[in-house]
């Protein structure tokens, strides 16, 4: 408790308006990127700190679905299964072929818009809440992969896809971290300045107000999950360009890494409040904590207590600033 | 047993058993008491009245344990106490009965009125034929036949009203508070519950009435407290008052201070024709408004007012009949096509309804107009903040900045905000739900003004109030509802609380002096 | 007069039978529907597999149906009271391993590592209600984030190499009594006692209110909290009942065995008909979802339907019946 009173009053510090733009969660990046380097100097040179973003762009691009979904009030419980499906439809319909790329990256993102649409129109329109809408979506999804599949993924990925995943720009910028600074400056920007951001936190904020204002609050959430499952899709193709063979494995951790690093980044799971940077700071903040973990040779056990805790504290602390 | 009050005699008048004393409470913005004492004895009906925003919830709910007093001490029987949860007071025997209704929709009436105290057997069980036939006997002093069996959500108002009324009557009740617990009801309901009321005096009970019918204040109470912006004005005793002396006391200047003086409107031809109008309870709905003229309408809960407003915002399906606005018949059915129409509505909850209370002033007034500030796609900062701005200023809404989040602001500067939303564009017709509900009695006669305003820039306002003195002193035309539809119709001028109420009850018996009118 | 009709409308004093009848058809009118399917079910599972039929069959699906229900009473229990468990199946787990950990094939041991297997499930939940209560979170993400921790937990308990349980230990669940399985009696049982408790206990009844209606809960003077944390508790214990049943069962201190069990638990209450907002539903319901789920999967088995199908199915399930029962509020 006392641990927890302290860092309370330095988020209080930290409330003067030069810092009230960046999100609270650098701050506590910036503390766990020295205690990583404490521990390990090496992993905090510069060649590492960006091969780590590069590994939190798959994560991070989910994430960002998932944190406008929670923006509007909802929840998309599906992504993990999307994330499957699309490594497991790339890797085995690019089968290693270069003029597969194009075709099965749009085929792809295409099926993901349609799961996006599946869970919207089951929410706006048939009115079943978003959990058991997307639970039952991931369900749908994730049978799909393993029976696509066969529950054993084949497949694999040209070198010209797997720059995307594992390539440099300049010799030395990951693509995957460009892919997804990118992604997230130009959502954070849609959402800052465009009417459909303005409308998609008042929906989130009181979905009844929005609506007697005259917004279209079932577009708004409709749009909100067409976009989770397109970016849940491109975190997908992404994962497969960076592995480069398909796998049934990573669902639940996607799952739980993007609602972890929505709420640690400060988005609120009651709706209406969140930020893209800080769920791109909460993705790094995951990140760096699996590397931290990883030095203390704490592996899976580990990265599953401490993220199980990093959520709690998040919310805990996020809950009594709200006060 | 339900009346297993003490037995005492009936000592009208005897020591009060419980006072609170110089009691203070703030809330963000807003001084909601400041330094009341107010007391109640065994036997005795104890009103209390004042306007909206006068501190009468603030007040009650510190005597229940919702709230604790910033500053002023309770005593109980001559000790100091603390109420610091609602169940501290139910176990001395403090009873609410809250104007919202708290009932819990899945389970049943019995277990509604029976909540936390179900008869149990020998093994500890729940004795559901007790607790049925226990809840039964005390609706049957209720004079009403409700199911105990009944899920409380197939309840009517009424019904509902009368089963709150029921769950108070449960236990060794000492001190029942009333919160306008009449609202709802007709008036032969009206008199089974005084009829009830009478009876719990004579256990020995004390009660605390609140009331917007001051008729029924006169009638039923021993004494009256009168509470104005949150201080108090005085405690007499009922018998030494006359109407017109508690309005007074109540207001703290003349009505004609309050309001402003009615400019009759000009134009003839109606801004809002509504035509044979039926949906859900609706029927047969017909009336106009003109430009610049303000229309309000009166009557009991559940007669059907909420429901007209609502559908002439497109919340209500409306099964037949035509609204014209401006002289063009138009489609209305959903809150974009009233928007598109001219139409806009400010609920009487605004934090419900009316606020996205975790955003800022400035985007909640941007949220309706968010099509007129949009370029492209993209919303015009500029234009946007001018806009909050200039809404701020005109409607004089105090908040440190166009950034501060509403959640913060007073109830009378949110209710401003939720007018500003719509003034940025101003509609043709404003509906207007309770306009000062929660509001101090500063914004309120603000809030008077602009509305006043705004009719005299030619806007038709349409007014839905449970507050009769509101809806004559604002109106050019009072419309009184019954049973989902409208019973009579009188000019601002000539309409008194006793006309309208004797429509509204839907009985030609004036409940204060007892006397029998026939038509 | 008036107030005559209008009072007079909705209730006069219940004639016999027929209309106590309706009465409770309409009010129980979800677990009834979910029986008739469940029902159905069975009649075409019957006619399309003969293996069904098999008189071994029964106890078969008995067993593997008995530890989900255990676990979806919790869940049951907690939905009632407005919230939900997620982390219910990281407590199966865990509940496991610890078992696995401790017990010795000696009677002494065996109840020491029930006992221990259950306080998981107690301690658990405690933490799941106190941290909702204390920090006002929603359950979704307090639970969620117990999930990964509990889970963390399993993995970090587990031995090396893999402990398992004592064959001692199994009979005392999977055998029969009085030729009856004993899944089946354990199955029956929990829910009868369930059932009781949920009707005719204080504590019961204030689950249901608190899912109703918490704010009108508060006021009405109960400690909602206290409500809360006993029915996280519950939750908690119920999982870890379900935990030991799949220790007996499986006897293997397998770290992940609990995986599926928090959303397959709230699945089958969900097709149970109990709202997901709390206050309405009832343990005979999620009987039948229980029922419809292990009959599912035992019919696709025999007739050699992938087991992949089950994913896409229990997906589809879940959404149809929550349209159903949705549809019914609404009109």
């Amino acid at each position: 408790m006392a641990g927890m009173t302290t860092a309370r009053a330095g988020l209080n510090r930290l409330n003067s308006p030069v810092f009230r733009l960046i999100p609270r969660v650098f701050f506590a990046l910036i503390l766990m990127i020295v205690v990583l380097g404490v521990l390990s100097p090496r992993s905090v040179e510069p060649s590492n700190l960006l091969s780590l973003i590069r590994q939190g762009a798959t994560i991070g691009l989910v994430a960002i679905g998932q944190t406008v979904v929670l923006m509007s009030g909802g929840l998309d419980l599906s992504v993990g299964s999307v994330v499957i499906l699309a490594d497991v439809l790339g890797a085995q319909l690019i089968n290693g072929r270069d003029e597969n790329v194009v075709p099965v990256v749009l085929l792809v993102l295409a099926i993901g818009v349609v799961i996006g649409l599946v869970n919207g129109l089951l929410i706006t329109r048939f009115k079943v809440t978003p959990f058991i809408a997307t639970l039952g979506t991931n369900l749908i999804v994730f049978g799909a992969a393993l029976i696509y599949s066969g529950g054993a993924p084949r497949g694999s990925i040209p070198d010209s896809f797997r720059f995307w995943g594992n390539g440099f720009v300049a010799g030395v910028i990951p693509t995957a971290a460009l892919v997804w600074i990118g992604v997230t400056l130009v959502i954070a920007l849609l959402l800052a300045r465009t009417a459909y951001g303005r409308q998609l936190t008042a929906v989130g904020s009181n979905r009844r107000a929005a609506f007697l204002s005259g917004v279209n609050d079932n577009r708004v959430t409709l749009l909100a999950y067409v976009f989770s499952a397109l970016m849940a899709s491109a975190g997908g193709l992404l994962l497969v360009s960076f592995i480069g063979v398909g796998t049934l494995e990573v669902g639940t951790d996607f799952l739980l890494s993007s609602i972890a690093a929505a709420v640690i980044g400060g988005t609120s799971f009651e709706g209406g409040r969140g930020t893209i940077w800080g769920t791109f700071g909460g993705t790094l903040f995951l990140m760096v904590l699996y590397s931290i973990l990883t030095v203390l040779a704490l592996p899976t056990s580990g990265r599953r207590i401490a993220e199980g805790l990093i959520i709690l504290i998040a919310l805990a602390l996020y809950s009594r600033q709200q006060e | 047993m339900p009346f297993t009050a003490p037995k005492r005699s009936k000592a009208f008048m005897s020591t009060p058993f419980f006072r609170v004393e110089n009691i203070s409470k703030s809330f963000p913005g807003v001084k909601a008491l400041a330094g009341v004492s107010f007391d109640v004895a065994a036997g005795e009906v104890h009103a209390l009245v004042g306007e909206n925003g006068a501190g009468k919830s603030t007040l009650m709910k510190i005597m229940s344990g919702v709230y604790q007093p910033d500053e002023g001490q309770l005593l109980w029987e001559g000790q100091p106490i603390m109420l610091r949860t609602p169940h501290e007071a139910q176990a001395r025997g403090i009873r609410i009965i809250y104007q919202e209704f708290n009932l819990l929709p899945d389970l049943t009436v019995a277990e509604n009125i029976l909540l936390n105290r179900e008869p149990r057997n020998r093994w500890g069980l729940i004795d559901w034929r007790a607790m049925n036939q226990q809840a039964a006997a005390i609706l049957a002093l209720l004079k009403t036949n409700i199911s105990p069996t009944l899920p409380a959500s197939e309840l009517t108002v009424a019904q509902q009203q009368l089963v709150e009324i029921a769950k108070s009557l449960a236990e060794d009740a000492r001190l029942i508070i009333m919160d306008e617990p009449t609202a709802a009801l007709n008036a032969l309901e009206v008199e089974h519950l005084f009829g009830v009321i009478e009876r719990l005096k004579t256990a020995g009970a004390g009660i605390i009435f609140i009331s917007h019918r001051l008729e029924e204040v006169l009638h039923i109470s021993d004494r009256v407290t009168v509470l104005k912006d949150g201080c108090l004005v005085g405690t007499h005793p009922t018998s030494a008052l006359t109407k017109p002396q508690i309005v007074t006391l109540m207001v703290g200047r003349d009505l004609k201070d309050i309001f402003p003086a009615k400019h009759y409107p000009t134009h003839k031809t109606p801004l809002l024709e509504v035509r044979q109008l039926q949906s859900g309870v609706l029927h047969d709905i017909s009336f106009q408004i003109l430009p610049g003229e303000i229309v309000g309408f009166a009557g009991l809960e559940g007669q059907g007012q909420r429901e007209l407003a609502r559908s002439l915002f497109g919340l209500e399906p409306v099964r037949s009949g035509t609204i014209a606005v401006n002289g063009t018949a138009v489609r209305i059915q959903s809150p974009r096509q009233a928007i598109r129409a001219g139409i806009a509505l400010v609920s009487d909850d605004r934090k419900r309804d009316g606020l996205a209370l975790k955003l800022s002033v400035r985007e909640n007034i941007a949220l309706p107009n968010l099509p007129m500030l949009t370029r492209g796609g993209f919303v015009g900062a500029r234009a946007e903040r001018s806009a909050a701005q200039r809404m701020i200023d005109a409607l004089n809404i105090r908040t440190p900045s166009a950034e501060q989040s509403v959640r913060l602001l007073s109830g009378g500067n949110q209710q401003k905000a939720v007018l500003g939303k719509w003034m940025v564009q101003p509609p043709s017709l404003m509906v207007i739900q309770e306009p000062t509900r929660g509001v101090d009695i500063g914004a309120k006669m603000e809030i008077y003004h602009l509305v006043y305003q705004m009719a005299r820039d030619g806007m038709g306002i349409l007014i839905v109030s449970s507050e009769l003195l509101e809806l004559i002193g604002l109106c050019h035309r009072i419309l009184v509802m019954h049973r989902g539809t409208i019973a009579a119709e009188f000019p601002g001028d000539e309409a008194t609380e006793e006309s309208i109420m004797q429509v509204a009850t839907g009985t030609d018996v004036p409940l204060a002096s007892g006397e029998t009118k026939t038509i | 007069m008036t107030a005559q009709s209008t009072l007079s409308a909705t209730t006069t004093t219940a004639a016999p039978t027929r209309p106590r009848l309706r009465a409770f058809v309409k009010r129980n009118r979800n677990t009834l529907l979910i029986w008739i399917v469940l029902i159905i079910i069975t009649i075409i599972a019957a006619l399309i597999s003969e293996s069904f039929t098999n008189p071994r069959n029964f106890p078969n699906i008995m067993r593997q149906s008995a530890a989900l229900m255990l676990v979806g009473i919790g869940q049951t229990i907690i939905m009632l009271a407005g919230g939900i468990d997620l982390s219910a199946g990281s407590t199966v787990s865990l509940t496991v391993v610890v078992m696995a950990a401790l017990m010795k094939p000696t009677p002494e041991s065996m109840i020491a590592s029930v006992l221990a297997g259950l306080g998981v499930g107690l301690i658990v939940g405690f933490i799941n209600g106190t941290v909702v209560n204390r920090f006002k979170l929603a359950p979704f993400m307090v639970t969620l984030a117990t999930l990964s921790l509990v889970q963390g937990l399993a993995l970090q308990f587990r031995q090396n190499p893999q402990a398992t349980i004592p064959r001692e230990f199994s009979p005392f669940f999977i055998d029969e009594l009085f030729g009856v399985p004993i899944p089946f009696l354990i199955i029956i049982g929990s829910t009868v006692i369930a059932w009781l408790g949920l009707r005719y206990t204080r504590l019961g009844r204030h689950i249901y209110a608190v899912g109703s209606n918490e704010a009108a809960t508060r006021l009405s003077g109960m400690s909602t909290n206290r409500i809360k944390l006993l029915a996280f508790m519950l939750s908690g214990l119920l999982a870890s009942m379900g935990g030991v049943f799949l220790a007996a069962r499986s006897r293997a201190g397998d770290p992940f065995i609990g995986e599926s069990f928090a959303f397959d638990a709230i699945t089958v209450t969900i097709l149970g008909g109990t709202s997901l907002t709390g206050g309405s539903g009832s343990v005979w319901g999620t009987l039948a979802g229980v029922w419809i789920l292990t009959i599912l999967s035992n019919v696709l088995n025999l007739t050699g339907v992938p087991a992949n199908w089950q994913f896409v199915l229990k997906g589809v399930l879940l959404v149809a019946a929550v349209m159903v029962y949705g549809r019914r509020r609404a009109s």
